[in-house]
């Protein structure tokens, strides 16, 4: 298997908590097949808020709001990995200066 | 907050940016750890996920996405 269908979603957070969150998610899920979840990021740059990655719909994600502490809403609607990628490969800060 | 200092910063792997509970890491057996990091990545169904391929990530586990 070489692709998916996954959807990310972005989930409010509490201030501060996004990592709580983010582990918390993990509780959630383990133990029951209604809800599924297969990665969680936390990009620094984001505050109050973690991305979710699920082959599931926006209805399951806010079942699963239902069962974290701190995680507040879902926001409406999903987007592609492409629009989060830039947050999983941050660019180097010192490398590759070559402007001038 | 009271409780602020009894939080441990985690540690994280320098090669492969796993966060290490105790001295080495599961994976690379390094001991080349890192308490300056930022971002959080955790991954729970590796087979599944696309940003776990994308991030070459075969293990289930929670990982930093900038270590210094
Ligand atoms: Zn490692």
């Amino acid at each position: 298997m070489t692709e998916y269908d996954n959807k990310i979603y972005a989930i409010k957070t509490t201030a501060k908590q996004e990592r709580t969150v983010a582990d918390n998610v993990i509780k959630a899920i383990e133990g029951q097949k209604d809800i599924r979840v297969v990665a969680v990021i936390v990009p620094e740059e984001l505050k109050g808020y973690v991305l979710v990655e699920s082959p599931d719909s926006l209805a399951r994600m806010e079942q699963l709001v239902e069962l974290i502490p701190h995680a507040r809403a879902v926001v409406r609607g999903a987007t592609a990995l492409s629009e989060v990628e830039h947050f999983l490969v941050p660019k180097p800060v010192v490398s590759g200066i070559t402007e001038g | 907050m009271a409780v602020r200092k009894a939080k441990k910063q985690l540690r994280v792997c320098r090669e492969c940016h796993r966060v290490v509970d105790g001295e080495a890491c599961v994976i690379c057996g390094t001991s080349n750890l890192s308490e300056d990091w930022a971002g959080y990545l955790v991954i729970i169904d590796p087979e599944h996920s696309e940003i776990a391929k994308k991030m070459k990530i075969t293990m289930a586990g929670r990982y930093a996405l900038k270590v210094r």
